[in-house]
């Protein structure tokens, strides 16, 4: 028997209006969550897994929902706290290649895998950081999250979030400049050898 | 300005402007990733087998609790049934033969088996019959046993209370009497049998 899926969670909930509520959310911010969750865990698995959890918690605060304004900085703090209390449970998980998609956008393999290295390189570099900076820097890459939400998140004014990115991005630069300036002396050297080979 | 100078700047400038281009493109980047499709659909699905599974936790536990209560109630009933005391087993009733006397008679309660029964003459002279009655007496788990009042004290126990001290003192009297007078009838035909 199909059952719509608007359908299948007013069956169970006690009061229609709050699973129509949780319904919504779910609806409306399912892919923000994620996102949010994978910023931190860096898996595609573990990040749907915070994303259920993450939800499980709404449903369980069903009734403080209408009391909240800003529904996305909300559920961006349940999945952020879901999300490091995973990684401190389990450390990091490979990521398997296969489940990594390819950008629906129509980009080749081999630009798909040059951006993927890139964003291993970045990765590597944020991991780097301070704590503070790198939870910050961490938010401010999830898709359309604003300072004031990172700062709800995070618990802190929104004047130190925006002093904590342009920290984190001071950093970040010359981590990349040290290593641009190492690939270059290599392709020197490299330049160098060949030109005694021959 | 030296244009040797000119050009690193440049080159300089630009390597700046690659690494920030480098930085803002592979940040936004980082957490594009996109979910599985139908995440929606698999969240919503969750949270219905989750609401299932905790109302089939409270129907458990409500189950197990009104176990609780019915087994305790059920030990507490058997309890108490083994704590109730035997009841004395009264026997070898006498035929009760309470006759209405005088005034202080008035209002006794008629025993069913009556240990000492009492017969009330006219004009207020009272003579005592005593029947000995022997009830079985449970054996007691404790000594020495506290049981209970018998029929037959009962019994005297309400006679005392009713029948005025006088009265009583009456009853001593005559029942002195007939004692003397049957020990001295005893004593006389002793006499004349060992003649």
């Amino acid at each position: 028997m199909y059952l719509p899926e608007q359908v299948i969670l007013s069956r169970t909930m006690a009061a229609q209006s709050e699973a129509e509520q949780v319904e919504a959310v779910v609806r409306q911010h399912a892919r923000f969550v994620y996102q949010v969750a994978y910023a931190v865990l860096r898996h595609p698995q573990e990040a749907e897994d915070a994303a259920q959890e993450t939800f499980i918690r709404v449903w369980k605060h069903a009734k403080e929902l209408s009391g909240i304004l800003n529904h996305r900085a909300w559920l961006a703090r349940i999945a952020w706290r879901v999300a490091c209390d995973r990684r401190r449970k389990h450390p990091a998980v490979a990521a398997d290649e296969d489940l990594l998609e390819l950008p629906a956008n129509g980009i080749g393999a081999e630009e798909s895998a040059i951006r993927s290295q890139q964003v291993q390189l970045l990765e590597r570099m944020i991991t780097t950081l301070p704590g503070e900076l790198r939870e910050t820097l961490t938010l401010s890459t999830v898709e359309e999250m604003t300072s004031v939400e990172i700062a709800e998140v995070l618990g802190i004014p929104e004047s130190t979030v925006r002093v904590r990115l342009l920290r984190a991005r001071q950093l970040l630069r010359e981590k990349l400049r040290t290593i641009t300036q190492r690939s270059k002396t290599g392709q020197q050297d490299l330049k160098q050898e060949q030109k005694y080979e021959s | 300005m030296n244009p040797e100078d000119m050009s690193q700047k440049q080159e300089n400038e630009i390597e700046h402007s690659f690494e920030d281009r480098w930085l803002e493109e592979t940040l936004s980047r980082y957490s594009a990733a996109e979910p599985r499709v139908g995440l929606e659909t698999r969240i919503l699905a969750n949270l219905q087998a989750h609401a299932a599974q905790r109302r089939r936790r409270w129907i458990y536990a409500f189950a197990a609790a009104s176990a609780v209560l019915l087994f305790a109630a059920a030990i507490a009933g058997l309890r108490n049934s083994k704590d109730r005391p035997p009841v004395s087993v009264a026997t070898q009733a006498s035929q009760p033969t309470m006759k209405p006397a005088g005034p202080a008679a008035t209002g006794a309660k008629q025993p069913r088996k009556s240990g000492i029964q009492l017969v009330h003459r006219r004009g207020g002279a009272v003579q005592r019959v005593k029947k000995l009655q022997l009830a079985t007496d449970v054996k007691q788990e404790c000594f020495p046993a506290e049981r209970p009042l018998t029929e037959q004290e009962r019994l005297l126990q309400t006679y005392l209370r009713q029948t005025p001290k006088e009265e009583l003192e009456l009853v001593m009297v005559r029942q002195k009497e007939m004692e003397a007078d049957l020990e001295e009838a005893v004593r006389r035909s002793e006499e004349r049998t060992s003649q």
